[in-house]
């Protein structure tokens, strides 16, 4: 048990780089991996754009943007959940409690099913980024018409958010029982979420969304540790708490509704790999937040290339895989005694 | 009638009544807090100790009467300067996986930017502020390890850490046993010696009385009295308070000591 | 406070979407090739698709296409299948997973020509993709029977084996003719076809089986709606007293008649008491390509056994 404690106690800089080194050793199998497997050098020569014009099609356009965009969702949805774990002060919080999920199915069904989705290609993940952010937006509108209204009662957020899903899960519904099959089966693949569609385009705007989004969050670490405690103890050690509640609320929700517009909903992610690293190494968010940007980083990535690769050519939905894996991992973990 | 000359913290007419509230929780305060003294808020239940101290903090906003810190209003002291002037110590918070450690060093927040790393003054209040309070030993542990006294002793030794003028303590003592109420007390003493002015609520009337320059009697929101331990704690005015009969004995210290006699009313 | 957090965020996300639409118009698609083409056709999507020269590498996703491939003898060309397609002249060809979610990797791997995928792609996620690779892709519409010969015709033209086309399809027009011959004079029976009977559902106008049972001699019982594959209420069916049930059998060999008679509601139907549910091969009936002539016989033999010429 000391030999683990020794372990754990790593300073921030080496906790950093074997994370980083562990999301770079997945992204490069997941450049090499895949329905036909690559040796590291002829990746490095299609990259370079020598070699056999398929496999250089097949890495440069395909199988690197879609490990990317897998790293980079993986990496959102993990900080965005750490961020709502922290200001909601609830364990259970993760990127898709306040609505977001629901509102992006919203908007995305809502496409599909009125087959603009088919004449406007771009126009499914505009609407669910649209229907993300609308539906957090009314989720807030509810909250701070209860009580006093000056200020944003967390669990009355809480409750808004699960009600507000339901609700969006329920027009859904709904609206894929008049659908016709084909709608509804595209729908719901949506739904379980998937990298496929990943392309330099998508990487770019991913990264636009996401660059300020985690800049933002990682500024906000320390105030985030002082909520995560409470609000009155935030406030008596100098955090202007409504303001910080509500730029960190806007700039995880961006996350989130940028990460599900491109992949569809995808679990799990947010909600266990920030408690892993806290398992690990603590609640506290200056390290908890990049850490758990990387291994979120590399958790997805080696779903997305288990999802592809695992079944010959027959892909499976990357929400499964991360749940398949992720549970016994997270058990595993939970499972290790208590130290200190 | 009130010992120390300069005003830390200055209250005039405050009132506040939460909404649906049938009466006033806090009515008409007005009181000047000495710098560099201890001022013990006591009374009964429900007296509005807490409720003064959060208006005090200004976690809650009074509904008339104003408050100044170090001759500024509320209104103008920033939440970061506050908290470079005030450290409080709150009743209790939510459990986190913070060591203590982290949890103390949070008291060097206010003085810090948001990229900024700790510089050794950090490190050295904080080291400072542990041995103080006699938690250095659990530098590593998880708070939520700790027993519910040895996280209230976190807390303080993250107030001193914070290094502000001002210390605020809701019920610093409530759940602590005779040696950890006692060493905090003879700690408090301490920071007065070196200058801090120090506010709390307490129930222990006779700790109180020992240890505070001023007391503050409240009941229904209203301030009954204030002053020295020995002008406060008359016995007719405990029992009219407390509605509980009472003796006043003397302290060898020559502090008043409250006995409640037994037999008196029931509910 | 709810109209300051919304002014902080919505100029935010507005500002993202800026951000967005702008990086996305400046995409990379890469274009198809626009000197002379050898062969365009104009595919049910309405999208214009140009070989330089006939097919030699297809990848067909859309099973019943596959079928017409094989008919019109192309059974060489074809490099790829969906995990659906069973023929066995295709049993060595590689699968490259779904219908609507093949991988597209092992799509590209192939090298292919020429990608046959369905008009009803919703999210039409693999069509961009593999328009963004440059790799043309016919959109089938496999509705009603009409689109059956156009499906042929396109298939024919971009395979270069359009004498083979015209063939297979004067051959499907002769059978569903003398179909039509057979049945001249029959009584109309009424009939419903049970695509899924739990909840009911029933090929509606429009669909290739519908005008099949109506080649066949038969008329649904449900050919006021105007949904494709409509899901119907128990009540409605009992009320419209369908003389005779059509229900699509797969690989299970189950007792299609002791299965509808154990269930409630269905049991009480007149036709299921009196044991008129006559099962079909599903693989016949449920793929619209190269077998509609073989789909409709089997109808006939379902609603008008009597017409059946004996050997």
């Amino acid at each position: 048990m000391t030999h683990a404690r020794a372990l754990l106690a790593w300073p921030l800089s080496l906790r950093l780089l074997v994370l980083a080194l562990a999301a770079s050793v997945v992204l490069i199998a997941a450049v090499r991996l895949g329905a036909v497997s690559l040796t590291f050098s002829s990746v490095l020569q299609a990259i370079a754009g020598r070699g056999d014009s398929t496999t250089i099609t097949i890495v440069r356009e395909l199988r690197v943007p879609r490990a990317l965009q897998a790293a980079l969702v993986g990496a959102a949805l993990a900080v965005s959940g750490a961020t709502f774990q922290a200001l909601l002060r609830n364990p259970l919080a993760e990127p898709y409690t306040l609505g977001v999920s629901s509102g992006a199915a919203a908007g995305a069904v809502l496409t599909v099913v009125t087959g603009w989705a088919t004449r406007y290609v771009w126009s499914l993940p505009l609407a669910a980024f649209a229907g993300g952010i609308a539906s957090m937006l009314l989720v807030f509108r509810i909250a701070y018409s209860v009580g006093n209204k000056q200020t944003l009662d967390t669990r009355v957020l809480l409750l808004a958010g699960v009600v507000v899903s339901a609700f969006l899960v329920a027009l859904i519904w709904l609206v894929l029982t008049f659908a016709d099959t084909e709608s509804v089966r595209a729908a719901i693949f949506w739904m379980m979420g998937s990298h496929a569609g990943a392309s330099w385009r998508s990487v770019a705007i991913l990264g636009v969304c996401l660059a300020p989004g985690l800049l933002v969050l990682f500024a906000l670490a320390r105030p985030l540790n002082l909520l995560a405690i409470g609000e009155p103890t935030a406030a008596y050690l100098g955090i202007s708490v409504e303001r910080t509640k509500i730029l960190a609320f806007a700039m995880a929700t961006l996350l989130t509704a940028a990460s599900v517009a491109v992949s569809g909903t995808i679990g799990f992610v947010g909600l266990v790999i920030p408690h892993a690293i806290r398992l690990l190494w603590g609640s506290d968010n200056r390290g908890l937040l990049p850490c758990a940007a990387l291994a979120g980083a590399a958790f997805l990535a080696a779903a997305d290339t288990s999802a592809r690769s695992i079944a010959g050519a027959n892909e499976l939905p990357i929400g499964i895989v991360t749940a398949l894996i992720g549970v016994p991992c997270f058990v595993w973990l939970l499972r290790r005694p208590a130290t200190r | 009638m009130i010992a120390g000359s300069v005003t830390a913290w200055s209250l005039e007419g405050l009132s506040y009544r939460p909404s649906g509230a049938p009466r006033p929780t806090v009515s008409d305060v007005s009181l000047e807090i000495p710098h560099s003294r201890m001022t013990a808020v006591i009374g009964p239940n429900g007296a509005g100790k807490t409720t003064l101290l959060r208006l005090m903090l200004g976690t809650l906003v009074p509904d008339g009467g104003m408050i100044s810190l170090q001759g500024r209003t509320l209104a103008q002291w920033t939440r970061r300067d506050f908290a470079r002037a005030v450290a409080v110590v709150p009743q209790g918070e939510t459990d986190s996986l913070f060591t203590v450690r982290e949890m103390v060093a949070m008291g060097r927040y206010p003085h810090l930017g948001p990229w900024q790393r700790e510089r050794l003054e950090d490190a050295t209040a904080i080291t400072l502020a542990m041995d103080r309070c006699d938690v250095a030993q659990f530098s590593d542990r998880w708070m939520a390890t700790l027993s519910g006294g040895e996280q209230q002793r976190v807390r303080l030794a993250r107030a001193i850490a914070q290094d502000a003028p001002v210390l605020v303590l809701d019920e610093p003592t409530t759940s602590l046993d005779i040696r950890h109420e006692m060493t905090t007390f003879e700690l408090l003493r301490e920071l007065r010696a070196d200058g801090t002015t120090i506010v709390l609520a307490t129930h222990n009337l006779n700790l109180a009385a020992r240890y505070a320059d001023n007391l503050v009697l409240l009941r229904d929101g209203a301030v009954v009295a204030h002053g020295a331990p020995a002008d406060v704690l008359t016995a007719s005015r405990v029992e009219a308070t407390y509605e509980w009969p009472v003796d006043i004995a003397v302290h060898t210290d020559g502090s008043p000591q409250v006995v409640p006699q037994a037999g008196g009313r029931s509910w | 406070m709810f109209l300051r957090t919304a002014r902080h965020v919505i100029p935010l996300a507005l500002a993202i979407v800026a951000l967005t639409a702008f990086t996305a118009c400046r995409g990379n698609e890469r274009r198809q090739q626009t000197h002379a083409s050898a062969i365009e056709v104009t595919d049910d999507a309405g999208d214009i698709v140009r070989l330089a020269a006939p097919a030699r590498r297809v990848i067909s996703l859309v099973p019943s296409a596959t079928e017409t491939i094989i008919a019109i003898g192309a059974v060489d060309r074809i490099v790829g299948r969906t995990r659906y397609d069973v023929a066995p002249e295709i049993a060595t060809v590689p699968s490259v997973g779904g219908t609507i979610d093949p991988s597209i990797e092992s799509v590209v791997a192939l090298r292919p020509d020429l990608v046959i995928g369905w008009d009803t792609d919703k999210r039409r996620q693999v069509r961009t993709k593999l328009a963004t690779l440059g790799i043309p892709v016919l959109s089938l519409r496999t509705q009603d029977t009409s689109d059956v010969f156009h499906g042929i015709s396109h298939l024919g033209r971009l395979l270069g084996r359009d004498t083979a086309a015209s063939r297979l399809a004067a051959s499907i027009r002769s059978q569903l003719d003398s179909v039509r011959l057979e049945v001249t004079g029959q009584p109309v029976r009424s009939v419903l076809f049970v695509v899924y009977p739990d909840p009911p559902m029933t090929a509606g106008t429009h669909t290739f089986i519908d005008e099949l049972i109506g080649l066949a001699g038969g008329r649904s019982v449900f050919s006021d709606l105007s949904q494709l594959w409509p899901t119907i209420p128990m009540e409605e069916i009992v009320r419209r007293r369908p003389d005779l049930l059509i229900v699509p059998q797969g690989e299970l060999k189950d007792d299609s008649l002791a299965r509808f008679r154990s269930r409630p509601g269905w049991r009480d139907l007149a036709a299921v008491r009196a044991g008129r549910v006559a099962t079909v091969p599903a693989d016949l009936v449920q793929r619209p390509g190269a077998n509609i002539g073989n789909a409709a016989r089997v109808l006939q033999a379902a609603i008008h056994p009597e017409t059946l010429r004996r050997p």
